[in-house]
């Protein structure tokens, strides 16, 4: 029986297996990351809710302050002790964080893309060593009689195709790419 | 001012976002809205260049490795046409090696983004090329 050479077969298993490692760490990387920015942005949207309401205690004290007639009696003891100053800047500061953590979940949901290619050049492998498999297959069939009679060169040949495509995706995580303006 | 002279006076930009994945549409289409921009879709390189001569846009992202047209091709066929001379075509792709970037810059793209794209560095570049 003629066979695959075996450095061959290696080659596409092994780019199979690295494809394969490749891909289980883009998953983790997107999926820890996602996780990250979802509990981030939780735990800030809650910030920001009790800020609002701060804020908004702050604002209905200023109006009935200005409403009420001038008593001469004792002024009214704000229930918000921080100034509205420094609760809009705090607001702008959360705002700004769960921006950061949207980004950052935006990135990560990129994973799909990334895998689906990753996968395409996988399915590409396996394509190719079932077609060089597939010729060891027919070559490992017996020829019938009058097949016999041809002169060489007319059965198949256990040729490896060889892997034009080279890997779609380099990257192993979820790091942002680089950008460059020509 | 009015208003309405200042919405005519403030023309929104339009980009062009081609992928043959639906999802880094998406993400796209989600960063540039959000930030004020229209955007238009399209699947692949035929579909885009249909789109893009028929209502032209004020940039363009696209993806290289795409079925039907590649984004380079794309590219190159955008730039045989008048109204996409100077316009901003900038790709958006997995790959990163120095020998794509070049046949990029040969094609007439104008910029290499690398995915997964950070969307608040997208958003800087568009900035700095359309404003």
């Amino acid at each position: 029986m003629n066979s695959i050479p075996k450095t061959r077969l290696d080659v596409h298993l092994g780019e199979i297996r690295s494809d394969l490692a490749q891909l289980d760490t883009v998953l983790d990387d997107a999926v820890a990351m996602l996780f990250a920015s979802f509990t981030n942005i939780a735990g800030l949207v809650r910030l920001e809710q009790k800020l609002a309401a701060q804020l908004a205690l702050a604002h209905e004290e200023k109006h009935a302050a200005a409403a009420a007639p001038d008593a001469g009696g004792t002024p009214l003891t704000p229930c918000v002790d921080t100034p509205v100053s420094l609760l809009l800047a705090q607001h702008a500061v959360l705002a700004d964080q769960i921006e950061t953590q949207i980004s950052a979940a935006v990135r990560s949901l990129q994973f799909q893309d990334m895998c689906s290619q990753i996968l395409s050049h996988t399915g590409s492998r396996v394509s190719a060593l079932e077609v060089a498999l597939a010729g060891v297959e027919a070559e490992d069939t017996p020829p019938r009689q009058d097949d016999a009679r041809e002169a060489g060169g007319l059965r198949p040949t256990a040729e490896v195709i060889e892997f034009p495509r080279s890997r779609p995706v380099v990257q192993h995580g979820m790091n942002s790419g680089e950008v460059e303006l020509f | 001012m009015t208003g309405a002279t200042y919405c005519r006076k403030r023309k929104v930009k339009t980009i062009l976002t081609v992928d043959d994945s639906a999802s880094i549409r998406q993400m796209i289409s989600f960063t540039l809205k959000g930030a004020g921009y229209e955007v238009v879709e399209a699947s692949d390189g035929e579909e885009a260049y249909a789109k893009a001569k028929r209502n032209p846009v004020n940039l363009v992202l696209t993806d290289h490795n795409m079925p039907k047209m590649d984004g380079l091709t794309l590219i190159r066929s955008l730039r045989g046409l008048e109204q996409y001379k100077k316009v901003p075509l900038l790709v958006v792709t997995t790959e990163s090696s120095d020998a794509m970037k070049a046949q990029g810059r040969a094609a007439g793209a104008s910029g290499w983004l690398v995915k997964p794209f950070d969307p608040r560095r997208l958003l800087e570049v568009v900035k700095k090329v359309i404003g």
